[in-house]
């Protein structure tokens, strides 16, 4: 629904607003605002919660402001692609992962490494102002509307696979690689390598599957 | 006799309503911008936000609502009981009918109880995740093609053709499908944080449950529509719904049969019923909801029904020509040559009528699936989803992608 | 249709590689132990199919040409450096059998992972577009990943595939957010098309922010101080052969992508000098990276951490190399990957007679367990003085030519003068912790009984290294002039 609210908008890059120019509020620039301290909100509270969940949800909203992101520039394919693909399937695995490990709640505050982490903190707030110095010299792009058809499925699909078919292909590859990845970092092997049979079993069976279906399967 | 009248009740009522939604489109709004001082009616907001709203407050809501005593007095009528038969207004009791807001009434009436050690905002958040989703994704159903205010009792014809009429969809994106495949992903959140939060083992399980179940689906779920966007060329619904056309032999279910099967099977595990009940299972482990009572409990049940209806809206639309009326065309029937011409109010009715009875089809089916099956173990659950019903969908893909592209190049030579 | 079939010509090491890494994932799941003697055999031939297409690409890369849209490009620069990998994931391969069977964590994805590892570095070899770029080093870095962390009883692999893993994962997200910036003020990925925008935007906050932070995620990659905290943790706890693998080729990868960039797309002046100029900032990277890893090297007991921290410095002396190509152009290229060939011969070399001397539940890699080495086992004692003093730049070995040529090129003009010379007083330093160990196998009392790896694979492994180490080292004149004569894509 939010895309579709900020649809006719057209495309804004980059509105960092410069002091000089005198701030003309138009409306893309105030959804602009919005979305942006919800997306940078959600992502600091997604590293300040202990409570693991409240975390995960903060970077679900996180998630869904960038879709919005994503609609403001005209690109409603991937906006949708990315609440299906981050919103909607990585996190609810993140959410599920907890929900199996099952850990205490929140983590305690702990004393140690106090030092370190003053030092992260001054080098964190040093970076954040010296590239934030730098970035906020931007000078506003003009919002610029961008052809009927751009971000359409249509138009994502044939860049997809023509300008970057190559990529497309290495990433399947990169995909493969990272379950079969996880495949072998997942399976317990106490040991020796011995048990050769269940090196088949291990690759049918999806991490999504609770481990009394995954002993089911070794059977069947 | 008594099941068609479970299909014809229910039938009735959606289709009026719907009905009822496009003479408010079509005619009252239209009837209130042409006056100087309604002109705010025409504004494409306010048009979207009353396409959605009344979609779900008028069509939507009492046919879940209705859905709940369908569900009790069919499951009855199929294991030779009487069914709910006590709650009447005013003496009138119409087949056990008014149950359903007896129900919701006592689900409102209800004390509503949190566990002392439940995550109080997650606790509150979860009926909400699982039930708005549901609704936003109403807005990409097509319920007719396009009512024309100017013309309605004129024929529209090639030379007299609607130029400014009123689609009768709420957001027409061209993501389509998309966007509902993103959003009803969302609703996993809704059963896993349900399961969560209750601080209670077996909501635990329900919601682990749940979650691996729904993630397991959606898989073949998007996978099985693949096929149909191949054959369509698009992933909007209303422009899936044009290019099936009035003939049926242009239908979905025709082109594609084994995706139609797959993506009504996958759907269904998505709705979380029997035989895809496990994250429940009433003799198990009772479910996510565990803890959960009143309206909160409630909003869990609505979300259900609602899915099931919205699933057999997709069912219509994507597989079944959804609103279209076999050999109906916008002006009239043509068959075998024959031609019976009609005014554009009628066939915009018929239309709508046909979408109803379609949708109300796919949800008495859906509800006999309900009471013919047992339900699965978890295993056999997991093995359907990614053993059977996977690798099926990506064959038929490519299948479909094979064919696609044969007739495209016997097109172009 | 706009794709050309002639094109894969462009990717035939890379789709050689990856069906046979299919192959091999299919054959271990479908057949099990049964096949496992198969797969190194497998893998070599696999390597081996990929040399031969890399020399055939070689003989028509006269002209560098350009491949899918400007995503990746083959020239001699690429192919050179490819080589070099598919010669370093084929050592791997015939170090790991025998390690894998004694350490008793046998397991076939092991080669399928390796190779599919190879493909990623080939694919960062030819980038030519920040999307190929990242590509690479992502299909590349999570294959590592988990050979890092492959060897499941042991903690210390576990421990270090996981601080490889964050640092790693971290890294790629800086270099995400560089990318993205750099898109942001040139609008494209592109590397040509980024070089030809140079002028316009190499002052703008956007473009700078972003270089840098390209250029920091690299010093990740090649384990530049002070981004190695993870090096000398993941490179000691991982499997031996997967240790000589990390070192050599995935930092070599890393030099790669390093070495385009700053030759090609970053080379305008105003981009490499000043107080955020990218040779500045090398200049600084490569001190620290020498100083820093040559005394972690000094204070190492375990010849195996040894090793690890004198790969951070011999990062460092690359790196100096790498900011020569800012005062002779990118000529310095051709010392460059003649010092990344040598490197991978004599690191495999040393890193595969750490692997044969363990045995199960005991590595041996500690100094002590190594004395008087040279009377029980000369041969492999040789092998490794050998090694030991390539690594130290001894001539005529493959070590003294690689740092002959490196500082040669840098001082080529006299700005560097002071970079060569904090080089050469390292490598000073350096002499004294290998030649411990070459004293420790010479002139010590043996103490405990070894009880080696026996295996061919082994062995050959280690012959391959000694001749590659010799045979460069006494005839370098070849490989550096292939090497010079290795152009770019520009």
């Amino acid at each position: 629904m939010l895309w579709q609210s900020v649809q006719p908008m057209g495309r804004v890059t980059a509105q960092l607003a410069t002091g000089d120019q005198g701030m003309q509020w138009s409306g893309p620039q105030i959804w602009w605002w919005i979305i942006a301290v919800f997306t940078v909100g959600g992502a600091i509270s997604t590293v300040t919660r202990r409570n693991n969940i409240a975390a995960v949800m903060s970077l679900v909203a996180t998630f869904f402001g960038l879709a919005a992101m994503y609609a403001m520039l005209s690109a409603h394919f991937l906006a949708a692609l990315q609440v299906l693909v981050y919103a909607g399937a990585i996190m609810t695995l993140f959410v599920f992962v907890i929900m199996v490990l099952n850990r205490d709640e929140a983590e305690p505050w702990a004393w140690s490494g106090i030092f370190t982490k003053i030092v992260g903190v001054f080098a964190l707030v040093y970076l954040v102002t010296k590239v934030g110095y730098h970035l906020f010299g931007v000078a506003a792009a003009h919002p610029e509307t961008p052809p009927a058809e751009f971000g359409t499925v249509a138009q994502v699909g044939e860049v997809l696979f023509t300008d970057y078919l190559f990529v497309f292909e290495a990433v399947s590859v990169l995909l493969l690689i990272a379950v079969v990845a996880a495949v072998v970092v997942a399976r317990q092997r106490g040991g020796g390598g011995t048990d050769d049979d269940d090196a088949s079993a291990d690759i049918t069976t999806t991490p999504a599957v609770g481990h009394s279906t995954g002993h089911e399967d070794h059977h069947s | 006799m008594g099941l068609i009248l479970l299909f014809l009740i229910p039938a009735a009522v959606f289709t009026g309503m719907a009905v009822a939604l496009v003479g408010v489109i079509g005619v009252a709004i239209p009837w209130v911008a042409s006056h100087p001082w309604g002109a705010w009616a025409m504004d494409p907001w306010f048009q979207a936000l009353i396409k959605l709203g009344l979609l779900i407050l008028l069509v939507v809501m009492p046919i879940a609502s209705l859905l709940t005593w369908m569900e009790r007095k069919q499951s009855a009528m199929m294991q030779d009981r009487i069914g709910p038969n006590r709650a009447g207004i005013l003496g009138w009791r119409g087949w056990g009918i008014p149950h359903f807001i007896a129900d919701a009434v006592k689900m409102i009436m209800k004390e509503d109880f949190v566990p002392a050690k439940a995550n109080r905002f997650l606790f509150t958040l979860a009926p909400l995740m699982a039930i708005i989703p549901v609704f936003v994704t109403f807005a990409i159903v097509p319920f007719g093609s396009t009512v024309c205010p100017d013309k309605i009792l004129q024929v529209i014809t090639d030379t007299n053709q609607c130029t400014n009429g009123i689609g009768l969809q709420t957001a027409k994106m061209d993501v389509g499908l998309i966007f509902y495949f993103a959003i009803a992903s969302l609703a996993v959140y809704g059963t896993t944080l349900a399961g969560w939060a209750s601080y209670n083992k077996w909501s635990l399980l329900g919601g682990l449950r749940a979650s691996s179940q729904m993630m397991s689906y959606e898989v073949t779920m998007g996978m099985a529509v693949l096929g149909a966007f191949m054959v369509f060329g698009t992933l909007e619904p209303q422009a899936m719904v044009y290019a099936q056309g009035p003939n049926p032999i242009n239908w979905g279910i025709v082109k594609q049969p084994l995706g139609a099967i797959l993506f009504f099977t996958a759907a269904m595990a998505e709705t979380k019923r029997t035989p895809f009940d496990i994250p429940e299972g009433e003799s198990e482990v009772i479910g996510y909801f565990v803890e959960y009572s009143g309206m909160r409990f409630g909003i869990f049940f609505l979300a259900e029904f609602i899915e099931v209806v919205f699933l057999s809206a997709i069912m219509a639309t994507v597989f079944f020509g959804g609103w279209q009326v076999p050999f109906l065309y916008s002006d009239g029937f043509h068959l075998f040559g024959h031609a019976l011409q009609m005014p554009h109010i009628v066939v915009v009715i018929l239309q709508t009528t046909a979408w109803g009875m379609k949708v109300i089809f796919f949800c008495w089916f859906q509800l006999m699936v309900r009471w013919t099956m047992p339900r699965f173990r978890p295993d056999q659950l997991m093995n359907l989803g990614w053993k059977r019903l996977l690798p099926i969908s990506i064959a038929n893909i490519l299948i479909t992608a094979g064919v696609v592209l044969a007739f495209q190049a016997a097109g172009s030579r | 249709m706009d794709f050309d079939v002639s094109q894969l010509s462009a990717i035939g090491p890379i789709v050689a590689l990856t069906v046979a890494g299919c192959f091999l994932l299919l054959l271990e799941a479908f057949a099990g132990g049964r096949q496992r003697a198969y797969l190194m055999p497998l893998t070599l031939a696999a390597v081996a199919v990929a040399l031969v297409l890399e020399a055939g690409q070689w003989r028509d890369a006269q002209l560098a040409t350009s491949a899918f849209h400007g995503l990746l490009a083959v020239d001699r620069f690429s192919i050179l450096l490819s080589s070099v990998f598919l010669v370093g994931c084929g050592m791997t391969a015939l170090l790991a059998p025998a390690y894998m069977k004694e350490h008793e964590f046998e397991f076939g994805e092991f080669y399928a992972l390796l190779i599919f590892a190879t493909a990623g570095m080939i694919i960062l070899a030819q980038a030519t577009d920040f999307v190929t770029i990242f590509l690479g080093i992502e299909t590349m870095s999570i294959a590592v990943y988990v050979l890092t962390g492959s060897w499941r009883n042991s903690a210390k692999s576990a421990e270090g595939a996981m601080k490889y893993f964050m640092v790693g994962a971290f890294a790629t997200s800086v270099l995400l957010y560089g990318i993205a910036l750099i898109y942001g003020a040139t609008g494209t990925t592109a590397l040509a098309e980024i070089a030809r925008q140079a002028p316009r935007v190499s002052q703008a906050p956007l473009f700078i922010v972003g270089f840098l932070l390209v250029i920091v995620a690299l010093g990740f990659k090649i384990a530049a101080v002070p981004f190695h905290m993870w090096a000398p943790d993941a490179y000691e706890g991982a499997p031996t052969p997967v240790t000589a693998f990390m070192a050599t080729t995935v930092k070599a990868a890393g030099f790669a992508t390093l070495i385009r960039l700053v030759a090609t797309t970053f080379s305008r002046t105003e981009l490499a000098y000043g107080s955020s100029g990218w040779a500045s900032i090398l200049s600084w990277l490569a001190v620290l990276t020498m100083t820093l890893g040559n005394l972690g090297a000094l204070r190492q007991d375990n010849v195996k951490r040894m090793l690890a921290y004198s790969s951070i410095a011999h990062a460092g002396y690359l790196l100096v190399g790498v900011v020569a190509i800012a005062v002779v152009g990118a000529d310095a290229r051709g010392p460059l990957i003649y010092y990344l060939v040598a490197y991978t011969f004599t690191t495999i070399g040393a890193f595969g007679v750490v692997a044969w001397i363990g045995n199960k539940n005991d590595e041996r890699v500690m100094i002590d367990d190594w004395a008087g080495l040279a009377s029980r086992h000369p041969a492999q004692a040789l092998a490794m003085t050998l090694f030991m003093l390539s690594l130290g730049g001894f001539p005529p070995t493959a070590g003294f030519f690689g740092k002959f040529y490196v500082f040669r090129a840098a001082l080529e003009k006299p700005t560097l003068i002071w970079l060569v010379v904090v080089a050469v007083l390292n490598s000073v330093i350096s002499v004294y912790y290998y030649l411990r160990v070459v004293t420790a196998m010479y002139f010590r009392e043996p103490g405990r009984e070894l009880r080696p790896l026996r295996s061919n694979g082994v062995t050959a492994a280690l012959l391959i290294a000694a001749f590659g180490v010799l045979a460069i080292g006494i005839l370098p004149s070849w490989l550096i002039d292939a090497a010079n004569a290795a152009l770019f894509l520009q």
